[in-house]
């Protein structure tokens, strides 16, 4: 195994730096999930984040393909869970939808992100 | 690698560092009043200790003041980055929003009080018990300031973190803190007095520093993770940083007490006392180093929510121990070092052989050292990367569009072929379907699809990905390359020969909880997709505790746990090597640790519309775990 190994050595870019090496990884998981295509439109954009939310100071943003908001401006926390933020959403056409996220943690760290999901006809 | 910018910029962090600093400072005047300065002064007469004690009392006095200041002009800045705005107006008519409704500024309005009725205590000469209330209250200031670290976010509530971050910090306090009431000792009291209080701070100091270590060790393993971790990220830079300052700090302490302090009492005590000072004011200096670096280390993310770089060509591994013939070197190479360490320290103990056991010791770890080599194997910088997806449903199905459009085309439909595409390359593309893909960890995976696979003359045999695909859709493929590599073994062999994760999912229960994948674990589920005569979960729960049912279904869940997750059943299909992308009426049992473990077809024989067929196979998987890592088992669904 050790052969296959050293033919597929790639040493000469060891040392080429990639820009994954400052990435945030404070979003856990998304529902819809970042690029899901689902068949019935969600009522509410739900992220769970690693850290716990100060809700004043974090936000989702939910807007269609041609950049009109559709969320109902709401994002809150869960109730019970501080790492949960919620956004509820207006009734969903079939279409691409831009989720963006702001979170700020109980320890003041702020992250943000952006993903899309789509909506079935 | 890229620099070290604090969050919010440096003067927050300044900020923040000056009220830790201002609070240990407080604290640690607090500590010496009450456990070094009595026993110091003890001899003394009464002139001179009332003097001390108003020299100590006015800096555990000053330092309180200092939180307060410090601590209102860190909400502030604090403030202002939270409300993002580069108004002064707006600044301040954000602060009571913040003060009020966030939990930086509660436990800031708390240090706040606490530092005031400090400052009240500390209003008029303190008698013994008025020292003793002070440092109550400056621990439950420094406590506070553990409480605006990761630990709380990261657990709420009182965890084992907060517990070590705070005990870290006390510890520090009761150093650090009384190395100026210390200084202060020696400036103005005899060198009698002085060498006394040296003498009675070794003990406290010392406590503290393997409090320290320990504290230091925990957080790291809960912060950093591991080595990795460590080298690989600014977090840990910085870490190493501040383990660095600590080692220079622990030699300045032990120059002062087995040098410096005893020449107190010798020829020269003028002379002794200057240096003893110089020192003392050394120390503190990299004291306040090390809190700065603390306050930086603090607006950093921690390490384990980072992707760590690895710089060097090799990692350790301990794959090569699978082989009997390596295991066997590796393990004589070991006991030769063993002995070549063992016979140096015969040497160095007994003089006549010195010589000879250091030579010969030499040649044995020089013998040893080049066998070790299989313990240690080939590494890319993204080697220790771990794949943000969660081995999520929709990622492999996203994978799955990827792979037909970016990767079939060489390495054919299946990932097992060489189409006529790939006839040119040098060497064949990798068989992705050969069960040696699994041990290649995610990060090496995404190295070779982001920047290539070299070709034994040189260039590259196959393309990186990196300038095409974004970094999510290379995850994407790395879930369904291993997702295919299961479906396939699965449906050739009808087993799967390396465990297999399930796919990630979320889920919500009639009774209004919403679980994501991780809430799932610790018992078996059962994810139910609905068929002809498959039901969904009977509104009474399962009849057994440790199962938990889960539908698979867009239609509303009469009662129990759903997932609405539409990628799960074609996720599902891929892993088992099934056709049938929606998998109607099968059911599949997930192990406490994740792992995907059995499957029913509707109507197949020995089928789980038995209860004592289901129970038995719950009871099975419980009583045969695999484990969080994994192992080497085969796996029949």
């Amino acid at each position: 195994m050790r052969a296959v190994r050293n033919t597929s050595l790639v040493t000469t870019l060891l040392f080429v730096p990639v820009t994954a090496a400052m990435a945030h990884a404070h979003l856990k998981s998304a529902t819809p999930p970042a690029g899901a295509v689902v068949q019935t439109a969600p009522s509410e954009v739900v992220i769970d984040f690693t850290e716990a939310l100060e809700p004043k100071f974090s936000s989702i943003e939910v807007s269609d393909s041609a950049g009109t908001p559709v969320d109902k401006h709401d994002a809150h926390t869960a109730p019970g869970d501080a790492n949960r933020l919620i956004v509820d959403l207006q009734q969903l056409p079939p279409g691409t939808y831009t989720v963006k996220w702001h979170a700020t943690a109980t320890d003041t760290h702020k992250t943000s992100g952006t993903y899309k999901f789509t909506v079935r006809p | 690698m890229t620099p070290i910018l604090p969050e919010g910029g440096m003067a927050l962090t300044i900020a923040r560092g000056v009220t830790v600093a201002a609070t240990l400072s407080a604290f640690g005047a607090a500590m010496f009043g009450v456990s070094v300065a009595p026993r110091a002064l003890a001899k003394s007469g009464v002139d001179l200790a009332v003097a001390h004690w108003a020299r100590l009392w006015r800096l555990a006095r000053f330092s309180a003041g200092c939180i307060i200041l410090a601590t209102l002009c860190w909400l502030v800045l604090q403030t202002n980055y939270l409300a993002d705005t580069s108004q002064v107006s707006a600044t301040v008519e954000a602060v009571p929003g913040v003060a009020a409704d966030t939990s930086f500024g509660n436990l800031v309005l708390l240090s706040l009080c606490t530092a005031t009725a400090l400052l009240a205590v500390l209003s008029r000469r303190p008698s013994l018990a008025g020292w003793r209330a002070a440092l109550g209250l400056s621990a439950l200031a420094t406590v506070l300031q553990a409480c605006h670290g990761h630990a709380l976010a990261m657990y709420p509530g009182l965890s084992l973190l907060l517990v070590s971050d705070s005990v870290h910090l006390l510890a520090a306090g009761a150093w650090l803190g009384g190395l100026l009431p210390l200084w202060l000792m020696v400036r103005y009291a005899p060198p009698r007095t002085a060498a006394a209080a040296a003498r009675w701070f070794s003990p406290l100091g010392k406590t503290c520093v393997c409090v320290i270590i320990v504290t230091a060790l925990f957080q790291a393993w809960r912060l950093i993770g591991g080595v990795p971790g460590l080298i690989g990220t600014p977090y840990g830079g910085l870490a190493l940083i501040k383990l660095s300052i600590l080692i220079v700090l622990l030699g300045f302490a032990a120059a002062n007490r087995y040098r410096l302090a005893p020449a107190l009492l010798g020829d020269e005590p003028a002379a002794a006392r200057r240096s003893l000072l110089r020192s003392l004011a050394l120390q503190t200096g990299f004291g306040l180093l090390i809190l700065l670096a603390a306050a930086v280390l603090s607006s950093l993310p921690p390490a384990i929510h980072e992707q760590p770089w690895w710089p060097f060509a090799h990692r350790p591994s301990l794959e090569a121990l699978d082989d009997p013939d390596l295991r066997a070197e590796v393990a004589h190479a070991v006991l030769m070092l063993a002995a070549g360490a063992g016979i140096a320290t015969i040497g160095l103990i007994w003089r006549r052989i010195r010589w000879a056991a250091l030579a010969l010791s030499v040649v044995l770890i020089a013998v040893s050292v080049p066998h070790l080599d299989p313990l240690f194997v080939e590494a890319y910088p993204t080697s220790y990367y771990h794949s943000p997806t969660g081995f999520a449903a929709a990622s492999i199905v996203q994978g799955a569009a990827l792979f037909a459009s970016n990767c079939a085309g060489c390495h054919g439909a299946q990932g097992a072929g060489a189409p006529p595409a790939a006839a040119g390359s040098s060497i064949p593309p990798a068989d992705l379907t050969a069960p040696h893909l699994w041990d290649h960890s995610d990060g090496e995976l995404f190295w070779w699809l982001s920047h290539g696979m070299e070709a034994p003359e040189g260039g590259l045999a196959m393309p990186g990905f990196a300038a095409t695909l974004s970094q999510d859709e290379r995850w994407n493929l790395i879930d369904y390359i291993r997702a295919n590599n299961a479906g396939v073994a699965m449906r050739a062999a009808g087993l799967w020969p390396h465990p297999v994760p399930a796919p990630g999912f979320s889920a919500s229960c009639a009774d209004g909880r919403r679980l994501d994948f991780a809430d799932l674990r610790g018992r078996v589920i059962r994810l139910i997709l609905p068929g002809t005569t498959n039901k969904l979960p009977p509104p009474g729960g399962t009849p057994d505790p440790t199962l938990l049912d889960v539908a698979v279904t867009t239609a509303p869940a009469p009662a129990g746990c759903a997932t609405k997750d539409s990628d799960l059943p074609r996720a599902l299909a891929i892993l088992t090597g099934d056709t049938d992308a929606s998998q109607a009426g099968s059911q599949f049992l997930i192990d406490p640790d994740g792992w995907l473990r059995a499957r029913h077809t509707e109507g197949a024989a020995g089928g789980w519309e038995s209860t004592e067929a289901l129970l038995a196979e719950v009871r099975s998987i419980c009583d045969h775990p695999i484990g969080p890592q994994g192992g080497n088992h085969a796996h029949q669904p």
